[in-house]
């Protein structure tokens, strides 16, 4: 395997920092972080979760609280935690499926909710 | 003598001094779990700097977040960094995550650095998570107890732990005490200590599995 200086890395590495840094930078300046609505405001009458527990505001909706925010969201980390273990078992093909399966019902419960709150922060 | 010899292999995994011609290819990894990284150290100095104007608290939390957002100068940028920083970190790790699956990274000897990966993974939603909380507004305050509601659902240990996480947060805002500390001091602390052992272990076991 041909080898290259580690400094050749850390150039490389320093021009990623550099242009990611702008980009934060850049959307620093154009979009504002939301500050929501004051606790003294008259009160909400439809709250909405973050968009990463989108997903579980969804489940909640269709499942008992238990089942929705407890028990699947725990075991679609098992089944993360257990992916080399699940390798061994049953070879790629059952370890990408189980990561497959967990992404898709994440990424369809998330679509799900982006598309009812229209809220994307 | 001994502690010496840990930190210059530390250091030597680290920073090797020579590496794989091919690392230097973006699409390597993508710069991935190095984006995530850079994204934390953002939200470190970020969060620093916002701790000298933020107070926690029922109507403190939103009054000092306004502040920050229209009175303190460059508080409104700075800010917005924190937040962009925030939401930035957990897609990129999530992306980390799925080239790691797709390379079968996690294969052995790699087991105990994926379990370490997803600790890091839950360790960014929740501090994301708590940041959300600790803008105190009414939207935080409802996810706040919504979150205490379901911790208590957990048998024996979700009274206690809801109120170890959250302390005791109002339904009108979910900035508390607590939450601060976890947010800024505990989950921080431990993120970074995982992130240390994570890249020593990456070069440790081998290096990284190009796509």
């Amino acid at each position: 395997m041909d080898k290259v200086p580690g400094r050749k890395l850390w150039s490389k590495e320093g021009l990623v920092v550099i242009f990611s840094l702008a980009i934060g930078i850049l959307l620093s300046l154009l979009l504002q972080a939301p500050v929501g609505t004051s606790p003294q405001a008259p009160l909400l009458a439809h709250a909405v979760a973050p968009w990463i527990f989108g997903p579980v505001q969804i489940a909640l909706l269709y499942l008992p609280p238990w089942l929705g925010a407890v028990l699947l969201p725990l075991a679609a980390l098992a089944c993360l935690t257990a992916l080399p273990w699940l390798g061994k078992l049953g070879g790629r093909r059952l370890a990408l499926g189980s990561f497959a399966a967990v992404g898709i019902i994440i990424g369809v419960l998330l679509l799900w909710f982006m598309g009812r709150e229209y809220w994307w922060h | 003598m001994t502690q010496k010899r840990t930190q210059e292999n530390f250091l030597w995994h680290i920073r090797a001094r020579q590496v794989p011609a091919r690392a230097l290819s973006v699409v390597y990894t993508f710069c991935l779990g190095g984006i995530s990284f850079l994204a934390f150290v953002v939200l470190a100095v970020t969060g620093v700097l916002l701790m000298f104007h933020y107070q926690p608290g029922y109507s403190d939390g939103y009054h000092s977040v306004l502040n920050l957002a229209s009175v303190i100068p460059y508080g409104a940028v700075l800010r917005n960094l924190h937040y962009w920083a925030g939401q930035i970190m957990v897609i990129t790790v999530a992306l980390h995550m799925v080239r790691v699956v797709w390379t079968q990274s996690y294969r052995p000897p790699r087991e105990l650095n994926w379990v370490v990966g997803v600790s890091l993974l839950v360790i960014t939603i929740i501090l994301d998570f708590s940041g959300y909380l600790l803008r105190g507004s009414q939207e935080s305050g409802a996810a706040a107890t919504v979150a205490v509601h379901i911790l208590q659902l957990v048998p024996g240990i979700g009274v206690g732990l809801a109120a170890a996480f959250f302390g005791h947060p109002t339904a009108l805002s979910g900035s508390t005490l607590m939450i601060y500390v976890w947010h800024c001091v505990a989950l921080p602390s431990v993120a970074f200590y995982l992130q240390g052992y994570h890249f020593w272990r990456v070069r440790k076991d081998g290096g990284i599995k190009p796509l």
